[in-house]
């Protein structure tokens, strides 16, 4: 699947397939749309309406005992319609996520091992296109979407709209977000956990590469406040094979000071410190009750994100 | 020690990994990265074993390096330890054999020649692999068989198997330096000399030199003398063999002198001596009763030459334990007839009272009526008649009281006796002697002597002066030392001019004979043929050219002196006179064997091709051509290293002409007396001595070796570092 560039984010194919598959939560979301999914708030705030006679296939969790009792026949309590769920979809726009190993003026600007293909777009395009496919694909089955553009602090907010018509918003602010600083992950997510009040999706694309523990605190925050947590977590393929030889001069994006070594001498070490990190993170993230996806920028979108949602799909109780 | 030693400057290029190291650190390629934090814990954790690895790359490829400018500076060492470990060097060699004509003593079984070769046959079996030899075959000259050392042994050994004896004679020093200077050029650990001869004192004349070069060369180049010996006791051989000074004409008996030496230590009897003239049978025998230890014994004897041209004589005898002087031969050029300008200063009134009148009965002592038929042509003319004189139809021209001449005359008499030619001056009572001062001694140097005051008045013939009869030792004058010839001085002279004698320059004694008379250094220096009684000269020749001239201090005829009347004493002398002057051209037909010929022939040869017979040898076709040598036809030869007699037939056909020439061998050479055996014991302090075949050869030889060279388990060394290099580098650089 080729890539479009930033202001063309919606990759047809990619829409047309996910639109196919669908996105459905989890978990009871509060929303706007009924009949599709579990509504978070079960049992609490929503009214009862009337009965309905069960047929097969019903969640037997609705079945009225007391009328069961009553008249020896099955019967579902309805509510008011589900409230559609809204997914905040959080991408980190942090320098780090400026790095795309085979993008011009980037990388890789050293002799690498041939075998690994580099990415042709910056972990931040990547993400950026993921957040457009997210917010497409959940604007259009009419859930909503609300976006948080961050680095060390939040840069952009897209309030929640269930809208499909605001995606082009959704676009124009993502080709703006053009970030200059370091992130603050862990920071961000509290914020989040303390602004979203409504149950729902919370969406994190970054690379990670920051305070773990903050982050994992970040995020079980949110889970806290009975969100659900999907991490997309963006490396590139660099990042993840080490492929480089020679001598290298290493220029850290975000004021790292440089570092000069051959790369090939340590990188087995290297591989070591980010098999460690990958795992940091996903067993963090599982620990917590999210979902953890590493995603290799090098891969094109439509096979991932495909991968994913049947993924979910599989793995969602409905 | 080290063979290359320039070759230690390589050790510098250690540099060069260490610059390359130093300008690796700032090349590098630049990568923006974001995952630092990963990168810096790796860096940290492998930081110390990358600079560890770095450095002992560094080190491999300094020591790599290193070991290899030494292992080209050739190290060695001087220890017979070590060279078992790293096993032998190779050998650069020279191997010089002795082959003058001694070495051609036999003791029944084997020459000294067939020994020597055998020993160097053997010395190049115990060359170790990988070496290298030169041969050179040792005479009075150095012979190079092979100039440079060659790898290719079995060339060295063909060549030793197929050498030859010589003629020559032995000075061996400058076959060993020559031997030295060869090894001197090729660096190596081992070098060494093999010197095969049989040990004859000869050898060694320059005994002095030969111990200094071998004690300066002794640290540097080991030298092994090979002493091959065999048992001779007995040796007797010809000595000298001349013609008797006089012309050599055909059909006329030719006086040879012949003198056999008893070169051993005990007496030789009955020793049998015979002449043969080109190879013929014997014309001439005669038996010498005794020669004692050491003595030369002289006998006369006489050969005829049938033909006009030139010929070998050969003076034998019975062949003994040293074959090469048992024969000597010289070469003659027969005349039928000889011609003689008698130039007369005062022809007087009455023929005898002419200059030449006794001269003329003196070269034609025969009766008027055969006169005509008799070999030698005397022609008189007048001194008003010399200007138009055809000197090149004469071979000798008298000048008799002549008192000067004009000046075309003297150019054209100094170039016809420059072109080989005689000339005899008398002086009498009409000659100026200024003139012939000036004109034929300064300005051309024609005459032996300048002629000083006159002594003597031959109006008192009873105050006259006698010529000395005793150490004669001129050619023309040595008949006189048989006393059956008569007595010289029983001539009175009245009156004579002074040859005022120059002193010439003496020469260096000879080597071996510190008793011996200096010798001059210029062989046309004027030479005295008679003395007075009083000892100045009366008689004296020189060479001028090719030519000679001969200068008497008094009259032809009896005005100043009563020589001519004396036939037994002036007829002789006048014969022996033109016989020396008429064969002045002929000298270089016989030469010691070594030196070239170069003999004038006529311009109707020129161009034509030559082919030379040495003696016992089959005619070599590949001889040459008849040259122009110095404006003249020339039969040129370079090759006579065996004595004897020689043949060069130039042309073919019937037209071909014959030249016989013969080499003799150096007479000192028969002395077979062996080298002191303190000088033996002196040289054995510089060198090693192996008598052979007594003494175990590859013993010694193999106990003489020392050392060997570094070079190859340094290459080994470096080629490891090499190798150990690549796979570390290789190691290193792997992914980690």
């Amino acid at each position: 699947m080729a890539f479009a560039p930033e202001n063309n984010l919606l990759d047809s194919e990619t829409i047309n397939q996910a639109e196919a598959l669908g996105l459905s939560a989890r978990l009871i979301v509060e929303g706007y749309m009924s009949g599709e999914h579990k509504s978070p708030f079960h049992g609490f705030s929503i009214e009862f309406t009337q009965h309905r006679e069960y047929v097969a296939g019903d969640d037997t969790r609705r079945i009225d005992y007391k009328l069961l009792g009553k008249t020896d026949r099955y019967y579902l309590k309805l509510y008011e319609q589900e409230t559609n769920f809204v997914a905040n979809i959080l991408l980190d726009g942090s320098e780090s996520m400026k790095y795309g190993s085979g993008v011009k003026g980037m990388g890789p600007g050293a002799k690498v091992d041939g075998k690994v293909a580099p990415a042709k777009v910056t972990k931040l395009e990547y993400g950026k296109a993921l957040v457009a496919c997210l917010s497409y694909l959940i604007l259009h089955q009419r859930d909503a979407v609300s976006m948080v553009l961050f680095d060390d602090t939040i840069r952009n907010f897209i309030p929640r709209t269930a809208n499909l018509s605001s995606i082009h918003n959704i676009m124009n602010v993502l080709s703006a977000f053009n970030p200059t600083q370091q992130t603050n992950i862990g920071t961000t997510l509290h914020n989040m956990a303390g602004q979203i009040k409504r149950k729902g999706i919370v969406i994190l694309i970054s690379d990670m590469l920051d305070d773990e523990e903050k982050i994992l605190d970040g995020i079980q925050h949110l889970r806290f406040g009975g969100q659900e947590v999907i991490v997309f977590h963006l490396m590139d393929p660099y990042e993840l094979e080490f492929p480089f030889t020679g001598n290298v001069e290493f220029e850290g994006l975000e004021n790292i000071p440089k570092e000069m070594t051959r790369p090939r001498e340590i990188r087995k070490s290297y591989m070591k410190e980010i098999g460690e990190f990958k795992q940091r993170i996903a067993y963090g993230c599982e620990r917590i009750g999210s979902h953890y996806t590493l995603v290799n920028t090098a891969q094109p979108m439509h096979e991932m994100l495909s991968a994913y949602l049947a993924f979910r799909l599989r793995t969602t109780t409905r | 020690m080290f063979l290359n030693p320039l070759m230690l400057f390589g050790i510098t290029a250690i540099s060069i990994p260490i610059i390359i190291h130093l300008l690796n650190k700032r090349q590098f390629d630049h990568v923006q990265w974001a995952a630092m934090r990963f990168l810096k814990v790796s860096i940290e954790q492998n930081q110390r074993r990358l600079q560890l690895e770095d450095l002992l790359l560094l080190l491999l490829r300094c020591l790599m390096i290193a070991l290899l400018a030494i292992a080209l500076a050739r190290p060695a060492l001087n220890s017979s330890a070590v060279g078992g470990l790293f096993g032998g060097s190779s050998v650069n060699a020279v191997i010089v054999v002795d082959n003058s004509y001694s070495m051609g003593a036999s003791d029944g079984v084997t020459t000294r020649f067939e020994l020597a070769k055998k020993a160097a046959e053997q010395v190049i079996e115990l060359l170790p692999t990988g070496s290298s030899t030169a041969v050179i075959m040792a005479s009075d000259a150095p012979d190079m068989l092979i100039p440079e050392p060659t790898f290719d042994l079995g060339l060295a050994r063909s060549v030793i198997h197929d050498a030859k004896l010589s003629g020559r004679g032995t000075d061996l020093y400058s076959s060993l330096r020559q031997a030295i200077e060869i090894l001197q050029r090729k660096p190596a650990i081992r070098r060494e000399v093999y010197f095969v001869t049989d040990g004859q004192a000869q050898g060694f004349r320059q005994f002095e030199n030969m111990r200094k070069l071998l004690d300066e060369t002794q640290q540097e180049i080991k030298t092994t003398l090979i002493l091959a010996r065999t048992k001779v006791d007995e040796n007797v051989g010809v000595s000298s063999l001349k013609m008797s000074a006089g012309l050599c004409v055909v059909g006329q008996p030719q006086r040879f002198d012949v003198q056999v030496k008893n070169f051993s230590e005990i007496e030789a009897r009955d020793v049998r001596v015979s002449l043969a003239v080109d190879g013929g049978s014997p014309v001439d025998e005669t038996t010498i009763d005794l020669i004692n230890p050491g003595s030369t014994r002289s006998v006369t004897m006489f050969a005829k030459m049938k033909e006009v041209g030139t010929h070998a004589v050969t003076a034998s005898i019975a062949p003994d334990r040293l074959p090469t002087d048992d024969s000597r031969s010289v070469a003659v050029r027969a005349v039928s007839q000889v011609k003689v300008l008698l130039v007369d200063g005062d022809p007087g009134r009455e023929p005898r009272e002419s200059e030449t009148f006794f001269l003329r009965y003196a070269l034609q002592p025969v009766a008027a009526s055969e006169m005509e038929n008799y070999y030698v042509k005397t022609t008189t003319i007048q001194s008003s008649d010399l200007p138009s004189a055809q000197f090149d139809d004469f071979d000798a021209v008298y000048l008799c009281n002549v008192p000067d001449l004009a000046p075309k005359t003297v150019v054209s008499l100094a170039d016809y006796v420059k072109r080989g030619f005689g000339l005899v001056v008398f002086p009498g009572d009409r000659t100026l002697p200024s003139f012939y001062n000036e004109e034929l001694f300064k300005k051309i140097p024609l005459l032996p002597a300048q002629f000083g005051d006159a002594r003597g008045d031959e109006k008192e013939q009873d105050k006259g002066f006698t010529l000395r009869g005793t150490q004669l030792t001129h050619p023309i004058a040595t008949l006189w030392t048989d006393p059956e010839a008569g007595n010289l001085a029983s001539a009175k002279f009245y009156k004579a001019l002074t040859l005022v004698e120059q002193q010439v320059a003496a020469g260096p004694k000879l080597p071996g004979k510190p008793d011996a008379k200096l010798q001059p250094t210029d062989p046309t220096a004027p030479q005295v043929v008679l003395r007075f009684a009083d000892g100045t000269p009366a008689m004296m020749e020189r060479a001028y050219g090719r030519g000679r001239v001969v200068e008497f201090a008094s009259t032809a005829d009896t005005l100043w002196n009563d020589l001519p009347v004396r036939p037994g004493i002036f007829v002789p002398l006048m014969y022996r006179t033109l016989g020396t002057l008429v064969a002045r051209q002929d000298e270089a037909l016989t030469f010691p064997v070594g030196e070239k010929l170069a003999y004038r022939v006529g311009a109707d040869v020129l161009g034509r091709d030559v082919v030379f017979t040495p003696p016992g040898e089959k005619p070599d076709k590949s001889a040459g051509k008849i040259e122009m040598v110095d404006g003249a036809p020339t039969l040129a030869f370079d090759q006579a290293s065996a004595a004897g007699a020689y043949d060069a037939m130039i042309g073919t056909g019937a037209e071909a002409t014959h030249v016989r020439f013969a080499a003799q061998p150096d007479t000192a050479e028969s002395d077979l007396a062996a080298i002191d055996p303190s000088q033996i014991e002196t040289l054995s302090k510089s060198a090693s001595v192996v008598i052979y075949p007594d003494a175990n050869l590859e013993q010694k030889i193999a106990k003489s070796r020392l050392g060997t060279e570094l070079w190859f388990p340094l290459a080994i060394a470096a080629l490891i570092c090499a190798v150990g290099e690549t796979f570390m580098a290789d190691w290193f650089s792997r992914s980690r």
